[in-house]
């Protein structure tokens, strides 16, 4: 093969002493090293943990901040205000993290020795990082500050492992039937309190023509654990459980009538197919979707992102047979590396009190304090009696008696429910799979 | 073999050079220039740029038109309030500039660790720089997922954690394997006699590189080190458990901002997209002139 | 190439390497360079000089964590807290597990599928390129957007435009008339992989085309011109001259972009399927990530990572000899 650089005259170098001056290019990386250098420097002494020597820091970043993301930014404000002003010469660091990174990062922090001193956590999470040690118990300091965990909402339950209590509830969400009465009232359609006037609803409320669905859920790629949250309330509802008391349940007829509801819901065109959390929130946010078994939060958010629909939700029970529910708890936790474990404890010791009990009483969910919401607040938000009256028929959706295994469990509930809404495979045949993995998992 | 610089002259020296070459490629080939190739240049365009676009598109929406069907291709009516709300409520002057800096930083960096390396893995064929080589390539091939959790603990001893500089440190690890190799293969091209002969005349290693092969492979140092900018500009999985204040965000982070807890705000995260996208493919373009000849002749593996 | 660095080098470095095996400290044995001396000695040492930044970086970045790792996978427990020597029992948990073999045989699918569509494409967009043609510029610089795209954003937008009722991929099928209905792609089992390697391909062709685009240039005209007189067509020629001649960059290109879907493939899967339907495109590096982050299974997660990087240790010292031996 004829070598082509022939053709080309080579560049000769040129002829020098041997000892040459620095070319240009070794001086411009020598500056580049020097400011990468610089800039590590300033931003390292800007950085890390501990504050000044005026004062502690609390760390507490976390994705609560995010004030515009539904009213919880507003009153983790508000505590963190009144908390400075009470603790002078405490700042809390109110960093904000993402909720999309939020938990991956608090546990490769906690993990790495980089623990922040509050966190938050939802079901799975306490559940998961108790058993993993990374938690540090609370009982000390909720018995200093005169705490009783038993005049707590139910919930709370969920967050003590062998009495060691590893997380104060901040608020509850147990799960109703938010719907759109613009398009009930459209569709002239009656709100269903039952079974049967629900399926009445679904059928009145599905046009497919304006691209408009009478139920939205879960139904496509998800993450596990919100596959698991999302398809709960409807397996609740109809009066069945994955797991009971450690043992596999999955193929009880509870089960399978609540997996044949939604299978059906979606061939026949009444929920939207393929659809992630995200997903459906936003068609129901944008009118497309009638009814949603949710939390209530969801109306805040809603009248934040298209006031017009936000305006227009309204809640009422699951109308499912069983009329349970479930509920889904935030708590507040102080990891086991946290370094400033007793003003934390302060912090959430603070978020009990009454009047940030009242506001998340306003904020469409359930305080861990109940009772003290007096009556005309309660009054005031109609919703919030609701809310109130469903948290007490509202069952935790970890599996009963083998709380640590969630992951796994929805693991194993997730693929399987992702394969019955893409195949034309019926609920008996997804719940007998189910059933089966899960008895290998939990060993019976 | 073609030197790297050599490329360019040529197509600067097209009426002369580049018309003959093309003349004698089209007999020898006999492909004439048809509607048919101009249709598939045309399908090729489109299928490259056209989700850029509908990151623009979407965008001008309101978060309720997203849902509108069938969806418009062209926006009937764009509005620029998603850009508005993310320049006025959101940080993305700040993560700009962050990730620009650790952008810059870490090509140049990359590039002054990898240039001596990839030479030397080029020019010395012994046993020591084949296994560097090799383990080069190897560190490629472990998920960088399994490894985040480790590397995160350095990360925390180190006091690199969210601040810039801890950044660039996790972009270097991710860019410089593969800009080892794509040097390598750049410095392969340049011919060894004419180091042989600066050799001769009393330079040493050093010396040889910095003069002779260094200037003859610039398209392929920019390529690499363009290769190692967008690395850094995009990375996702070390940065998002690296930083946490707000100050020290960078793009991929700020876009990760816009999926809440409890809604998304689809708009604003197509809008930050686009900020966010455009910078490194205007950059590009400004220099992928060079681009192309800097793999020529650097390529036999 | 046709000239051998290696020969061209010559004697200087065949002594080089001779003192370089004993050893750069070894002053035993003085390199009986013409003139050099002293420096001779040093000079051995030099390619080391050159490759210690890079080197250090790589340990301290690969080497320490990737040992981490290979421990790990022989222990059991959380990543914090008491540990166990486990011995095999991960990896025996992992043989026996279906999800795993479903996740090779996913990842078997993609690196095989987009290697091979990057490469088509990318070859296929070179041809394209080569000739002159008015506009050339710009329409390079449009090609190589996918490359340069962020990918979180890309993937995002893909992601809306796969979505099988309001995306304007079905519409467009739609109205092409290629298919009234749309394709469910995200839900689908096979669609999904399709739809996960259609990004990948997107993201990957450009980076192909450009590496071909210059390899092309390096074929000799006198080929061509030999090729030509022969009497030989353009396919013809496409096969005897143009692919042998692109031989070691498609070498490259299968490695690198093997690399890629290993690595790259994570951000595109997590966020288009999240490894969805029913685990349908769940790779190896998917999996990892959810044993390590989702269920805090951490033994498992170092289990797969260690096995995967054997496997590429092994891919990888293949790769090399086969290069090496071409290379000559």
């Amino acid at each position: 093969m004829k070598k082509r650089y022939r053709h080309r005259e080579p560049r000769t170098p040129r002829q020098r002493a041997p000892h040459v001056p620095i070319p240009r290019l070794v001086l411009i990386i020598l500056a580049a090293l020097a400011l990468a250098t610089a800039a590590a420097c300033s931003s390292s002494s800007s950085a890390g943990s501990g504050g000044g020597s005026s004062g502690q820091v609390l760390e507490f970043p976390s994705f609560v901040w995010h004030g515009t993301d539904g009213p919880d930014g507003f009153i983790y404000d508000a505590i963190r205000v009144a908390f400075q002003k009470d603790n002078p010469g405490v700042k809390v660091d109110n960093s904000l993290i993402p909720f999309d990174n939020y938990f991956t990062k608090t546990y490769s922090d906690m993990v790495a020795g980089a623990a922040p001193d509050i966190a938050n956590a939802y079901d799975p999470q306490v559940l998961q990082w108790a058993h993993q040690g990374l938690l540090t118990p609370l009982n000390p300091y909720l018995r200093a500050a005169g705490i009783d965990v038993s005049k707590m909402l139910s919930s709370e339950q969920l967050a003590i492992v062998n009495g060691q209590i590893y997380g104060v509830l901040h608020n509850s969400n147990p799960r109703v039937l938010v719907y759109n009465s613009d398009l009930f009232g459209k569709a002239h359609a009656t709100v269903p309190t039952n079974f049967d006037q629900l399926k009445a609803a679904m059928q009145a409320l599905t046009m497919p023509s304006s691209r408009q669905y009478a139920l939205g859920t879960v139904t496509g790629n998800e993450t596990p654990d919100a596959t698991y949250l999302e398809l709960m309330p409807y397996i609740a509802g109809f009066g069945g459980a994955f797991v009971t008391d450690g043992h596999a349940t999955a193929n009880s007829p509870q089960v399978v009538a609540a997996l044949d509801f939604l299978k059906s819901a979606v061939t026949d065109g009444q929920a939207p197919k393929g659809q992630t959390q995200d997903g459906y929130r936003q068609q129901l946010a944008a009118g497309k979707v009638a009814m949603a078994m949710i939390g209530a939060f969801i109306i805040g958010t809603v009248v934040g992102q298209n006031p017009s629909v936000g305006k227009a939700l309204k809640i009422t029970t699951l109308p499912l047979p069983s009329g349970r529910t479930i509920a889904v708890n935030t708590f507040l936790t102080i990891p086991k590396g946290a370094k400033h474990k007793a003003l934390a404890a302060k912090f959430i010791v603070q978020s009990l009190q009454a009047q940030y009990q009242q506001k998340i009483a306003g904020a469409e969910a359930v305080p861990a304090l109940p009772s003290l919401v007096p009556a005309s607040v309660a009054a005031a938000n109609p919703i919030y009696q609701t809310l109130l009256e469903e948290s007490k028929h509202a069952v935790t959706y970890a599996p009963s008696g083998a709380p640590d295994k969630l992951a796994q469990v929805a693991e194993i509930i997730t693929v399987n429910f992702q394969q019955l809404m893409t195949t034309s495979e019926s609920g008996q045949a997804a719940a007998g799979a189910m059933q089966s993995q899960l008895k290998a998992l939990l060993g019976s | 073999m073609p030197s790297s610089t050599a490329e360019p002259r040529l197509r600067r020296a097209r009426p002369g050079g580049g018309r003959k070459r093309s003349t004698a490629l089209r007999n020898a080939r006999r492909l004439p220039f048809t509607l048919a190739r101009a249709l598939v240049v045309v399908a090729f365009c489109g299928f490259a740029i056209f989700p850029l676009y509908w990151v623009l598109v979407n965008a001008l929406q309101t978060q309720a038109e997203r849902y509108r069907y069938p969806p418009e291709l062209f926006p009937i009516h764009p509005t620029l309030e998603a850009f508005r709300s993310i320049w006025t409520s959101t940080g993305i002057g700040q993560w700009l500039t962050n990730t620009f800096i650790v952008a810059s930083v870490t090509a140049v960096l990359t590039l002054a660790m990898a240039i001596p390396a990839a030479y030397a893995i080029s020019r010395w064929r012994t046993r020591g720089t084949s296994l560097a080589g090799f383990l080069t390539l190897a560190t490629q091939m472990i998920p960088p997922v399994v490894l985040m959790l480790p590397l995160f603990k350095v990360f925390v001893s180190l006091h690199l954690v969210n601040n810039l500089s801890g950044l660039v440190v996790a972009d270097l690890f991710w860019a410089l394997p593969v800009n080892i190799w794509i040097l390598k293969s750049v410095f392969d091209a340049v011919p060894v006699e004419i180091e042989d002969a600066a050799r001769v005349d009393g330079c040493n290693r050093l010396e040889v590189l910095l003069r002779i092969t260094l200037p003859m492979s610039k398209s392929g140092i920019l390529a690499a080190g363009i290769f190692a900018f967008i690395v850094a500009w995009e990375e996702f999985l070390l940065t998002r458990i690296l930083v946490t204040t707000e100050s020290k965000w960078v793009g991929s982070i700020g876009i990760a901002s816009f999926f809440g807890e409890l809604g998304t705000n689809w708009p604003g995260v197509m809008a930050a997209s686009l900020v966010f996208a455009i910078l490194p493919i205007v950059l590009f373009m400004f220099v992928q002139r060079h681009f192309v000849g800097g793999f020529a002749g650097g390529v036999k593996g | 190439m046709g000239t051998d660095p290696t020969t061209r080098l010559g004697v200087a470095d065949h002594d080089e390497r001779t003192t370089d095996r004993t050893g750069p400290a070894d002053a035993r044995i003085p390199t009986p360079k013409p003139g050099v001396g002293m420096r001779g000695r040093l000079a051995v040492t030099v390619p080391y000089w050159f490759l210690a930044p890079a080197l250090l970086a790589l340990i301290l970045g690969f080497g320490f964590p990737s040992i981490d790792v290979i421990r790990r996978s022989f222990l059991t427990g959380a990543i914090v807290g008491a540990n166990h020597w486990a011995g095999l029992d991960n990896f025996r948990r992992l043989f026996a597990s279906s999800e795993f073999w479903q996740a090779v045989r996913v990842t078997l699918i993609f690196t095989v599928g987009s290697v091979t569509g990057t490469i088509i494409l990318g070859f296929a967009a070179a041809m394209l390129m080569q000739k002159t043609f008015r506009g050339r510029g710009a329409v390079r610089s449009i090609l190589l957007v996918p490359w340069v795209m962020p990918l979180v954003p890309a993937t995002l937008v893909w992601q809306w435009m796969f979505d099988s009722q309001y995306g304007c991929v079905n519409y467009l099928l739609k109205v092409l008339g290629i298919s009234a209905h749309g394709v469910d792609w995200l839900n689908q089992p096979r669609a999904a992989l399709a739809s996960v390697l259609i990004v990948q391909i997107w993201r990957n062709f450009p980076f192909a085309a450009v590496m071909y685009l210059s390899g092309l240039q390096t074929i000799p005209l006198e080929q061509y011109e030999a090729a030509r007189v022969d009497g030989a067509n353009g396919a013809k020629i496409i096969w005897y001259i143009t692919l042998p001649g692109l031989r070691q960059v498609t070498r490259m290109l299968v490695l690198l972009v093997t690399i890629w879907s290993f690595g790259t493939s994570l951000t595109v899967m997590l966020l288009l399927t999240s490894g969805g339907p029913a685990n349908a495109t769940q790779t190896l590096t998917l999996l990892t990530y959810s044993d390590a982050f989702a269920r805090y299974d951490y033994g498992a997660a170092t289990a797969i990572g260690t096995l995967v990087l054997a496997i590429s240790a092994i891919f990888a010292a293949g790769y090399l000899r086969v290069a090496r031996r071409h290379d000559a």
